[in-house]
């Protein structure tokens, strides 16, 4: 390989850098009636998935243009699923302005929803 | 929203609209959630509580420090709220129903005299670590009052001030790090979550409230497949009693697990990887921690090329400095500085990153070195590092150097380029405060008050802060600059990079300035991260080649 760092072609590190963003992220996982729960950026921003514990396809919760808080910048949680109510708190972002001024779950009153 | 997904509705929207909210706790049983909510407007903070079934919403205190909800007893009849002046001075209060407080630890701001010194009490609050017990009649916590790098404490609701040391029996770990979290699962299991040197490691206890002991049960993370790198999440699921995990490595993405209740291995959930590069052409790092001019021990990774690259020679060097300024560098793939420090590696460059005075990680005396110091002493750290650490390591060529880093790491940049210009070609500047006078105007209302002690008050310490602004030497950079920005970060506002951009440029130096449009205090979307890292290593490399 090349000796020095301008004999790399820029191609090359285009390739390199999107090789290495291919990785996406897998975080903050919660168990809920054998669901995995998690925040990832599988569709290239922060959104809520859930998929058999066992395995399988993740599949979005969120739709596509709804982000979650970057949870380097927050305290607590992104999210909280919680089975007994059928309804899962989620703290949303608006392009990284940080105006979480709407924490979304139901509007007023919740039930409880009968459990399998 | 429902569990099978959907469009997200407004929840109480008439207690969090206009305001900025994090969710820090839910008891699912109860249905119970803990905001810390922020005024836009006020320097004030808000602790309530939401009854999810109910929709009933309570207030349980405001303070400019937070009145954030620490613990709260297992049937919600009594809560402790905490006040954080600065990292680790943390107080501990139970609003008393009549609008006052019935302090439990830790004396006032307000009732505090000058002259004399009050104990710092070194409870985190960033991660919920404290916690009433099953009894009712306590709160188990984290506390730096028996270790500077935290420890178990106990704090009886009846006689208060007073907080008991609790031990910790069976722990596998050794090495240098600091107690990080202490996570409720069930009734008296908790899992003990530490920070060893950025390495975590977690265990399942059970704590017997009556002789103050955790003892652990089970190691959750730390050995096998879990070893060597930084945890993202662990959650306990009672119903089945199972922990889901997300962890990574410098050099494997976070990847998701499950351990089963007596498992003895890690199930993997995911195969997340870097498509495309072998994982030996990644650098794992080597510790290159240093003694620094005062003699303190400073750690640092030095992140090389692969030699499977075949670089030969001397590397040129990219200084990497964390953000915070209280916060850690750690082998983690998950965030930003990771990808960019593999991807430098792989086009040559030594990646030098330190882990400078006032870092958390290390106890609580070494983060609060920063404390009223702001590009002091930690700034002499990274100039120790460049002039007598580094040129004795034949694999770096520091005459090919430049520096990087993110929000504080960016005011570090701008302070290491324009007060030590001889030591650079180059610098990044990723949203880093230039002018801390108009930093600290224009940060949001809630920050002014931690910031006016943290950093120091713009106005009684205001010759202080000029001079530890970028913008008073600013003049004598000398090296190429690149400044990036996202337009919507409400913590350095993109004003405060544009008066920098404009400011060199009116001096006729040389400065290129990207800025994300729907990008805040970080660059997040993945074709803005792609421009990012791709500016960002095309710059070093015009520039160190």
């Amino acid at each position: 390989m090349a000796g020095t760092v301008v004999d790399t072609a820029a191609g090359l590190t285009a390739k390199r850098i999107e090789s290495l963003l291919s990785a996406r992220l897998f975080l903050e996982p919660q168990l809920a009636d054998d669901r995995l729960y998690f925040v990832s950026s599988l569709s290239g921003h922060l959104s809520l998935y859930a998929m058999d514990a066992a395995g399988g396809v993740p599949e979005p919760l969120l739709p596509p243009q709804i982000a979650l808080q970057n949870p380097k910048l927050v305290d607590g949680h992104l999210f909280h699923v919680l089975p007994a109510l059928g309804r899962i708190v989620v703290m949303i972002d608006r392009d990284g302005d940080e105006n979480y001024d709407q924490p979304g779950a139901a509007r007023g009153r919740l039930s409880r929803a009968a459990r399998p | 929203m429902p569990l099978e997904g959907g469009f997200p509705e407004p929840l109480v929207p008439e207690t969090f609209q206009g305001r900025r909210s994090h969710l820090l706790d839910v008891d699912l049983e109860a249905a119970m959630a803990y905001f810390s909510v922020e005024s836009r407007e006020d320097p004030i903070r808000f602790g309530v509580r939401v009854d999810l079934e109910s929709g009933t919403v309570e207030t349980l205190g405001q303070s400019p420090y937070g009145a954030y909800p620490a613990a709260w007893s297992p049937d919600h009849s009594r809560v402790v709220l905490a006040d954080l002046y600065t990292r680790g001075d943390v107080v501990l209060y139970e609003p008393d129903g009549e609008g006052g407080r019935r302090m439990l630890f830790g004396t006032p701001i307000e009732e505090r005299e000058q002259s004399a010194e009050y104990p710092l009490s070194g409870i985190p609050l960033d991660v919920p670590s404290s916690h009433g017990t099953r009894s009712g009649k306590g709160v188990v916590l984290i506390t730096s009052l028996f270790a500077d790098t935290g420890a178990p404490g106990y704090l009886d609701l009846e006689r208060p001030g007073e907080i008991e040391p609790v031990s910790v029996d069976g722990l596998a770990h050794d090495g240098a790090g600091e107690l990080e979290r202490l996570q409720h699962l069930e009734d008296d299991r908790y899992a003990v979550v530490y920070n060893m040197d950025g390495c975590s490691w977690a265990y399942e206890t059970r704590f017997d409230e009556a002789s103050r002991l955790l003892k652990v049960e089970r190691v959750l993370v730390g050995e096998g497949e879990l070893a060597g790198g930084v945890l993202h999440g662990l959650h306990f699921d009672e119903a089945s009693g199972r922990y889901a995990v997300a962890f990574c490595t410098a050099t494997d993405p976070t990847q998701l697990y499950l351990l089963e209740p007596d498992g003895k291995r890690a199930a993997r959930r995911t195969r997340e990887r870097v498509l495309g590069l072998a994982p030996g052409l990644l650098s794992s790092g080597e510790d290159v921690s240093f003694e620094s001019h005062d003699g303190l021990r400073v750690s640092a990774r030095l992140y090389l090329p692969s030699p499977e690259l075949g670089y030969e020679g001397a590397r040129p060097l990219v200084y990497y400095v964390h953000g915070g300024p209280q916060s850690q560098e750690r082998p983690d793939f998950a965030w930003f500085s990771m990808p960019l420090i593999q991807i430098l590696t792989l086009e040559g460059f030594a990646v030098f990153v330190p882990n400078a005075r006032g870092s958390s990680g290390y106890g609580l005396d070494y983060v609060k070195r920063v404390d009223r110091d702001w590009g002091g002493l930690d700034r002499l750290d990274h100039v120790h590092a460049m002039t007598e650490v580094l040129p004795k390591d034949e694999r770096v060529d520091v005459s090919h150097a430049g520096v990087v880093g993110r929000s504080y790491g960016g005011y570090m940049t701008l302070m290491l380029a324009s007060r030590h210009p001889e030591l650079w070609r180059a610098a990044v500047d990723m949203f880093g405060p230039y002018d801390l006078i108009t930093f600290s105007e224009r940060i949001p209302e809630t920050w002014k008050p931690y910031f006016a002690l943290a950093l120091g008050d713009p106005e009684r310490d205001r010759d202080f802060i000029v001079e530890r602004s970028p913008r008073t030497a600013i003049t004598d950079i000398s090296c190429p600059l690149l400044v990036i920005q996202g337009q919507n970060d409400p913590r350095v506002v993109e004003q405060e990079s544009r008066d920098l951009v404009e400011g060199l440029r009116g001096l006729g130096k040389d400065v290129d300035y990207l800025v994300f449009e729907d990008e805040g205090h970080d660059v997040l979307k993945l074709p803005n991260r792609v421009r990012c890292y791709e500016r960002i290593v095309g710059f070093f490399s015009e520039h160190l080649a």
